[in-house]
């Protein structure tokens, strides 16, 4: 029995010893430039890794994916980049991304097959999926009325009580609106017909003298902890983060709570890639597995708000995200933003324009 | 006209010394014969991509280009030229140290050479610094062979205003001939003036959406320099009229808001204007004269707020100068002869700090019609304006910059126009 025991303690030391051999440390660089969106991440968890492994971090945000992808069609050496869905797509178009090699990003395996396969990005062969969400309302849990859908925007009598109530702060961002507005009227948030998408601006046209702000940069910074209004178009990421920083003994899981809206709405996932120029690109892959591994993925989610396509940091969680957590209706309702051809992002676009100019 | 003439002035003074400039002009020849070296001695021996063409070291982007117009036709072929470059360059300086008349003219066809060769280098490897490099150095060669002084000293700022300024508007004009693609990229293959139709067409059942937006936009900063005209005017007036310890502390006063970022100042206005801001908590609990709040913020009022508030000092300093320079034996002279305040100050005072007047709304006018972040702070982004517009342009998915970039040209023509006007009226009325 003891012979037993200590044979199989021999073959377990082994074989961890083995096995870390043969998964030897890359030889790491000792620098490496990350480009990620605005407070998206949690600092703890970088500054962890650059003590960890010895690898100094250089972290620069960008406030838009337009910004960020002009800096990289500029020849930028970044070695990991964090854009959105369809900024990924074009990307890839366009070549400016290089091949993640799953190899050496053995978390993956955390990560939900439907957010590895992504239409963008089908079976994750260029990126790694970093965080995803849905766009929905905002709204304060003292309200009576609880919001259900996007007519809480868009009817203009719901729209009213709302403005009555304290104001209602739109996202200023072009597609989502819109979408929203296609939503509420039951069509497709990728419509290129016309006639859909003059309805979706005679009904937005309707109601935006009830909308106090245009505001997609800081609302949730700058309107919503500040009660500057009752009701927000919102990303759930945004609605969470306000949540936490309004928490207090009253209101343990702070003031502001997300629905998803009946009516569907827009998702949207954020990837780790690695362009073309990245001269490092074995030190990120390994900075991107870090990234995934569950309890640090976790904390990203926690600090930003946002969930994880980590289906394992979901233990990690602090209560506001398991509540965020959107159940497999919802998530099917929700639609993915795609890519518009030339003609209809300029409708879309001359359609924006009436309606910011209007008024 | 006074600085051209006095350059002339000082040319005539230099002209003996003709030498001099032909010796610069041999330095600046060395000079260009030193790059020729340092790039085959780097690529002979520290990053041999001349005798190893394959190879994948850092090269600067002049070595990588070179490398890749002599992958074609051998790297010997470029080395060789280097040598040739290097060569011709060394042998100019030297012959144009002797002071040779013919040694002149040489250079100044080696130099147009190498104008066209680097012309011909940006045509061919489109590596824009490197291009521009070269081609300071060969027009730095024909400046000083030129014998002009006065174009010498203004040949770095030439150099300077030519990159930052003259390649950036240009490259703006050439995209607005373009047509954007659905790649968020500029496609430029077939220019013409369709995004300036488009500005000028109706949109949906807006009407003419860009027109109005240009209109709306210039009309608030028109109103925004009239407002800052009205009350820095009495203002200055005043601190002209103060003994100078006084107007030194007060000049200071006006200056300090500079010291902190204009958006920081912004976003204090709305800590100071929201519901539950400064204002509306004093009106509320203090006085108790309302019991719901104001909403203060996201309208008219608060951007007219605050973009008087950011560009009011551009408007003191400029009439302050003027007012405290005016002579006052004029006003005297006018109350002596009869005139009532109302007359002196609106036939003598008025034309006389009309220059201040001018030069203090053109400060203001231009930088408030380009603005964005106080209509977007305290307009609450419901107020939309050229700025928004060229925003959704360039930083939206759904943006065609080629689009944007026609908006910017037909601003940046408006803003021309306006300033000339404006000058010659204010010339007009000072001399009247």
């Amino acid at each position: 029995m003891k012979k037993s025991m200590l044979s199989l303690l021999i073959a377990a030391v082994a074989l961890v010893g083995f096995t870390s051999i043969g998964r030897a440390q890359p030889a790491l660089d000792s620098e490496l430039y990350i480009y990620n969106w605005d407070a998206y991440i949690d600092m703890e968890v970088v500054n962890r890794y650059e003590q960890e492994f010895g690898v100094r971090i250089t972290y620069d945000t960008f406030a838009s994916l337009e910004e960020m992808f002009a800096k990289i069609q500029a020849g930028a050496e970044y070695d990991v980049i964090f854009p959105s869905d369809f900024m990924v797509a074009r990307m890839i178009e366009l070549d400016l991304l290089a091949k993640v090699d799953k190899a050496n990003v053995p978390n993956i395996s955390h990560i939900a097959q439907e957010n590895l396969d992504a239409w963008y990005d089908p079976g994750a062969e260029y990126c790694v999926p970093y965080m995803w969400g849905t766009t929905g309302i905002a709204y304060l849990v003292t309200l009576e009325r609880v919001p259900e859908g996007w007519s809480a925007l868009f009817n203009p009598e719901e729209a009213a009580y709302y403005a009555e109530n304290g104001g209602i702060n739109i996202l200023d961002d072009q597609r989502e609106v819109i979408s929203a507005a296609l939503k509420y009227l039951g069509y497709s948030i990728n419509e290129t017909d016309p006639k859909h998408l003059e309805e979706a601006r005679d009904v937005i046209l309707n109601a935006k003298q009830y909308w106090r702000f245009w505001n997609s940069a800081d609302y949730q910074d700058t309107i919503l902890i500040s009660e500057e209004v009752v009701l927000s178009h919102s990303w759930d990421g945004s609605t969470v983060a306000a949540a936490i920083k309004t928490e207090s003994e009253e209101f343990p899981q702070g003031k502001w709570k997300h629905i998803t809206p009946k009516e569907g709405g827009v998702r949207y996932q954020e990837s780790m890639c690695i362009p073309k120029t990245s001269p490092r690109k074995a030190t990120a892959e390994h900075f991107i597995n870090y990234l995934h591994n569950p309890e640090n993925a976790a904390a990203s989610s926690n600090f930003t708000g946002y969930l994880s396509a980590n289906k394992d940091a979901a233990e990690f969680y602090i209560p506001e995200l398991k509540a965020l957590l959107p159940s497999e209706e919802d998530v099917a309702r929700m639609e993915w933003m795609k890519p518009l051809d030339e003609e209809s992002m300029r409708l879309w676009d001359q359609i924006w324009t009436e309606i910011r100019a209007a008024g | 006209m006074a600085t051209i003439a006095a350059s002339r002035d000082l040319g005539a003074r230099v002209g003996a010394y003709r030498l001099r400039f032909d010796r610069a002009a041999a330095w600046l020849a060395w000079a260009s014969g030193l790059i020729w070296v340092v790039l085959l001695l780097r690529g002979i021996l520290f990053t041999p991509w001349l005798l190893q063409p394959g190879i994948e070291n850092e090269l600067m982007p002049l070595e990588a280009s070179l490398r890749d117009l002599g992958a074609s036709h051998g790297a010997l072929w470029i080395g060789g030229g280097l040598l040739l470059f290097a060569a011709v360059d060394v042998g100019l300086g030297l012959w144009l140290r002797q002071g040779s008349g013919r040694a002149r003219t040489a250079a100044f066809i080696r130099a147009a050479v190498g104008l066209g060769l680097c012309a011909a280098y940006y045509l061919i490897t489109r590596d824009f610094v490197s291009a521009l490099v070269l081609a300071a150095i060969q027009g730095g060669i024909v400046v000083f062979l030129t014998r002009n002084s006065g174009l010498m000293l203004a040949y770095p700022s030439m150099v300077f205003l030519g990159i930052f300024f003259v390649v950036p508007l240009f490259s703006v004009l050439a995209f607005s001939l373009g047509k954007g693609t659905a790649l968020g990229t500029v496609n430029l293959d077939a220019p013409g003036l369709h995004n300036y139709a488009r500005l000028l067409s109706p949109v949906g059942n807006s009407g003419l959406v860009y027109v109005t937006i240009i209109a709306r936009t210039v009309l608030i900063a028109l109103a925004n320099t009239l407002i800052c005209l009205l009350i820095a005017y009495p203002f200055a007036w005043w601190m002209a009229r103060q003994p100078e310890r006084m107007r030194n502390i007060l000049m200071m006063l006006v200056m300090i808001p500079f010291w902190t970022n204009l958006l920081i100042r912004t976003y204090a206005w709305l800590i100071i204007l929201r519901k539950d801001g400064l204002i509306n908590n004093f009106l509320m609990d203090v006085l108790g004269v309302i019991d719901k709040p104001l909403e203060m913020t996201n309208t008219l009022g608060a951007l007219l707020l605050g973009l008087v508030y950011g560009y009011l000092p551009y408007m003191i300093l400029p009439l302050y100068t003027t007012i405290e320079r005016l002579d006052k034996r004029y006003i005297e002279a006018s109350s002596d002869l009869y005139a009532t305040p109302w007359q002196s100050f609106w036939r003598v005072i008025l034309p006389l700090t009309m220059p201040g007047i001018i030069a203090g709304s053109i400060l203001v006018f231009i930088p408030s019609v380009g603005t964005y972040v106080v209509t977007n702070v305290l307009g609450g982004g419901k107020i939309y304006l050229i700025g928004n517009l060229l925003e959704q342009q360039f930083m939206t998915s759904n943006g065609d910059k080629a689009f944007g970039a026609a908006f910017g040209v037909v601003l940046t023509v408006l803003m021309l126009i306006g300033t000339m006007v404006y000058f010659r009226m204010g010339r007009k009325d000072a001399y009247a």
